[in-house]
């Protein structure tokens, strides 16, 4: 694997992480009684940009490296199941995250200017969505790694 | 430095916190009612105690990951069929879950501390542990257990120093 591709690698997984701990800190905010909402905006925008370059980095990755190097490598492999499972269905739900995360700033703004409370327990479930989505892909990605061998 | 030593560095640096921060989050939490009320000053404490707590997580998981993407890298990926990493893994899972229940309050004050001070010594423990031949139902068994234990030991203390309300 060239330098560019690791650095994508790390790239991908360190900004997700980072999009995970702030949409995790935006959910935990949000559903305070008094939700600090200068905090609640920052975070929400950091974890657009995690997700959305996690995206990008991982997408250059997969397409360039993970589709032809390690995919073979995987359904030859002792756990097929890693890729024709997890990556299928981590592929196309990550797809959904940045858009999630997008809903997520725009209902916090709203929240900001009005709490309305069937909006913002509307809004805490979108982000608990987007909590949950992004634990499930970055555990997919573990089994991922582990399913080359 | 090599990127090993950085993580490592991390991931100590975020267990310490994490550790650190679930037992003075118990101590601060006892003080702090020990008059029955929360002051404004008790209050920020806590506030203060949790944020450092938050940190120490996000430092685990970073560096957690890290050795992941590293042994993923080196091709070491051995370490990814470790119990022990997958026990470790639930046990972060549950931290992490546990901390939201606490937030909605959908689980009791005792049972939500109990958990997350078991579930930090539980990782700290896992992480200390050397190689060798782990089984994945008896980590659960001493860890469900030892939730229990803790249980019941912060009830009597909190029995025992925090007024009760009629």
């Amino acid at each position: 694997m060239s330098q560019f591709l690791a650095t994508a690698l790390v790239l991908h997984v360190v900004l997700g992480l980072i999009g995970l701990g702030a949409i995790h800190l935006t959910f935990m905010q949000v559903i305070r009684k008094q939700p600090p909402w200068g905090i609640v905006v920052k975070a929400a925008w950091i974890a657009f940009f995690g997700f959305l370059l996690s995206w990008m980095t991982g997408a250059y990755y997969y397409v360039v490296h993970y589709g032809v190097v390690v995919k073979p490598l995987i359904v030859s492999g002792e756990f097929p199941w890693a890729h024709q499972v997890f990556m299928e269905a981590k592929e196309h739900v990550f797809l959904l995250i940045p858009f999630l995360t997008v809903v997520a700033l725009f209902a916090v703004y709203a929240l900001r200017e009005n709490e309305n409370p069937a909006l913002k327990s509307a809004a805490s479930a979108l982000i608990a969505t987007a909590l949950v989505l992004g634990i499930l892909v970055a555990a997919a990605g573990v089994i991922i790694s582990g399913g080359v061998r | 430095m090599d990127w090993y030593t950085v993580l490592i560095i991390g991931h100590i640096v975020g267990t310490v916190l994490g550790v650190g921060g679930a037992t003075f989050a118990e101590v601060h939490l006892i003080r702090a009612l020990r008059d029955g009320t929360m002051s404004r000053d008790e209050n920020s404490i806590m506030q203060a105690t949790y944020a450092i707590l938050r940190v120490g997580f996000f430092l685990l998981i970073l560096s957690g990951f890290g050795f992941l993407v590293l042994a993923r890298l080196e091709e070491h990926t051995g370490l990814l069929y470790s119990i022990k990493l997958w026990a470790k893994l639930g046990i972060v899972g549950i931290i992490g879950v546990n901390a939201v229940l606490l937030q909605l309050r959908w689980i009791p004050l005792l049972w939500g501390s109990a958990i997350a001070f078991t579930s930090w010594y539980a990782a700290l423990i896992l992480g200390a542990l050397g190689r060798g031949e782990y089984s994945f139902f008896w980590i659960y068994v001493v860890y469900i257990a030892a939730i229990i234990i803790v249980y019941f030991v912060l009830r009597a203390i909190h029995a025992r120093y925090i007024p009760h309300k009629h």
